[in-house]
């Protein structure tokens, strides 16, 4: 009987010894699990910059070759093609009605081609679209495709116009443009419908096309889809949700929004 | 508060783990939290039981012998069963199958008095610590983007791992102390052993209220974020 009180008291003391461990254990494992969590996190936001970075990188080449070509367009090609009309338009006047009325058409053809040339070098320039806006580049790039005569657009602005940051600007230009080389290309559209919503809080870009759709809710193949995810990696780099809403034979619908805070 | 602790908190601590482990399963009805819901409604019932046999003075060993004992064995493996990964799961079957024999073994060949079963539960104990050791391994070698705590399991197996290895030197010794003062059996010794009990109960009382807190915190977090 006298041992057993202290007995005890060893028992007691060792069941609280046991049980500071396992509580010291426990705290072991949160702290670990916390430090792991972040790291991942880390790792997770990382791997997201580095993405941007080359999506970064990837457009900065596009817009280089972009401006490379528009200015060969402009500074070669389109000197020559002006050479060629100016020696049209000088040439002395043709005895045969006929050769005459060829030189003309020719004429006509040679102006065309150059038109049609600034334009394309216009909507490649980068810069020019920075300098004039979003919505006048759209305007212009609406007309181009409405002048081929083969495609009926219309555009509708909604709220008052204000100024974007030129670079998330451009690159929203390149997704409108990418969207409607999709539609000609892919979705044999003969409508495209563009509109513009100026928000206070956000900037919506809706483009939609009257063609064959697709299956928005299936996993597009990776060859396939392109285009499609290149607009979404830019949607990404720029801070804007983007949605495309598309079913067989009922068009294709897609949708920018930027809220105002998102930054690149 | 003495009666309280030694009789009443046991299956207080039990009925509390059943209206957590309820709760769970209304959010989850998986097979694992299905084992555990039935365990706590079983062992709250023969623990109520054990509690009334103590109170009219009857012997209520036997209870915990012959009934909690197998039940707790299946039960909390069984859940672990299911909790652990493929791969950890044979050490679950281990652990069940070596208690289970054991178990078997004593009550066919070894039939003894009625006195608490010391190696069966101080064995329960180690095996839900070592399963418990297992499956915060588990944890950590499988880091996902949710932290620990918004687990349900995470405060289910430390509520265990608590109060089991807490409670394993009193299950280990109770046996030999209760043998030692068979002979003698004064009021003051009867006190010192229900007061030693007093110890383990204590301990899965405190294992069930943060079992149902965390829990609780659980759902409340996710009713927040929807």
């Amino acid at each position: 009987m006298d041992k057993l009180p202290q007995e005890i008291a060893i028992i007691i003391f060792l069941s609280l010894f046991f049980l500071i461990i396992v509580i010291g254990i426990i705290n072991l494992v949160l702290v670990y699990q916390k430090r792991q969590l972040h790291y991942l996190k880390e790792q997770e936001h990382l791997k997201i910059r580095f993405q941007n970075e080359l999506l970064e990188t990837q457009i900065e080449i596009q817009e280089q070759t972009f401006k490379a070509i528009s200015q060969e367009i402009h500074d070669n090609i389109g000197q020559v093609l002006s050479l060629v009309k100016l020696n049209l338009y000088t040439l002395p006047p043709i005895p045969d009605p006929s050769v005459q009325e060829k030189v003309d058409s020719t004429k006509d053809l040679v102006s065309k081609v150059i038109t049609d040339l600034r334009d394309i070098s216009r909507s490649l320039y980068g810069d020019r679209i920075k300098e004039i806006g979003l919505r006048d580049a759209i305007v212009n790039e609406l007309k181009i495709l409405q002048n081929t005569g083969r495609y009926a657009t219309s555009l509708d602005i909604i709220g008052t116009h204000y100024k974007l940051d030129p670079q998330k600007e451009m690159i929203i230009f390149r997704i409108l443009q990418e969207a409607i080389n999709n539609s000609i290309k892919h979705a044999h559209a003969k409508k495209i419908s563009v509109q513009l919503y100026y928000g206070p809080e956000n900037f919506i870009l809706k483009i939609s096309d009257d063609g064959i759709g697709f299956n928005a809710q299936q996993n597009i193949p990776e060859q396939e889809g392109i285009g499609l995810r290149s607009m979404e990696n830019r949607s990404r780099l720029i801070g804007a949700s983007w949605k495309v809403e598309s079913s067989p034979g009922n068009g294709t619908l897609i949708i920018i929004e930027l809220k105002q805070e998102s930054e690149i | 508060m003495f009666s309280f602790i030694t009789n009443i908190l046991e299956p207080l601590s039990y009925l509390v783990y059943f209206i957590g482990i309820a709760i769970y399963y209304k959010q989850q009805p998986l097979a694992q939290v299905k084992v555990l819901l039935i365990y706590y409604f079983v062992a709250a019932v023969l623990m109520a039981y054990a509690s009334v046999l103590a109170r009219s003075g009857k012997e209520n060993v036997f209870v915990y012998n012959y009934f909690f004992l197998p039940l707790s064995i299946f039960s909390l493996t069984l859940y672990f069963f299911f909790t652990l990964n493929d791969r950890k799961k044979k050490i679950a079957i281990l652990f069940l199958t070596f208690n289970f024999s054991l178990f078997l073994v004593k009550l066919f060949f070894f039939r003894s008095a009625n006195i608490f079963d010391s190696i069966g539960f101080a064995l329960l104990s180690l095996s839900i610590v070592a399963l418990s050791f297992v499956y915060f391994r588990q944890l950590l070698t499988n880091v996902s983007e949710i932290s620990v705590l918004k687990k349900y399991d995470f405060w289910i197996v430390s509520g265990y791992i608590v109060s089991f290895s807490g409670s394993f030197i009193v299950f280990l010794t109770y046996y030999y102390l209760t043998k030692k003062i068979l002979a003698t059996y004064t009021k003051e010794e009867r006190y010192l052993l229900t007061f030693l009990w007093g110890i383990p109960n204590f301990l899965f009382f405190i294992g069930a209220l943060s079992t149902l807190t965390g829990i609780l915190w659980i759902n409340y977090r996710r009713k927040l974020r929807s």
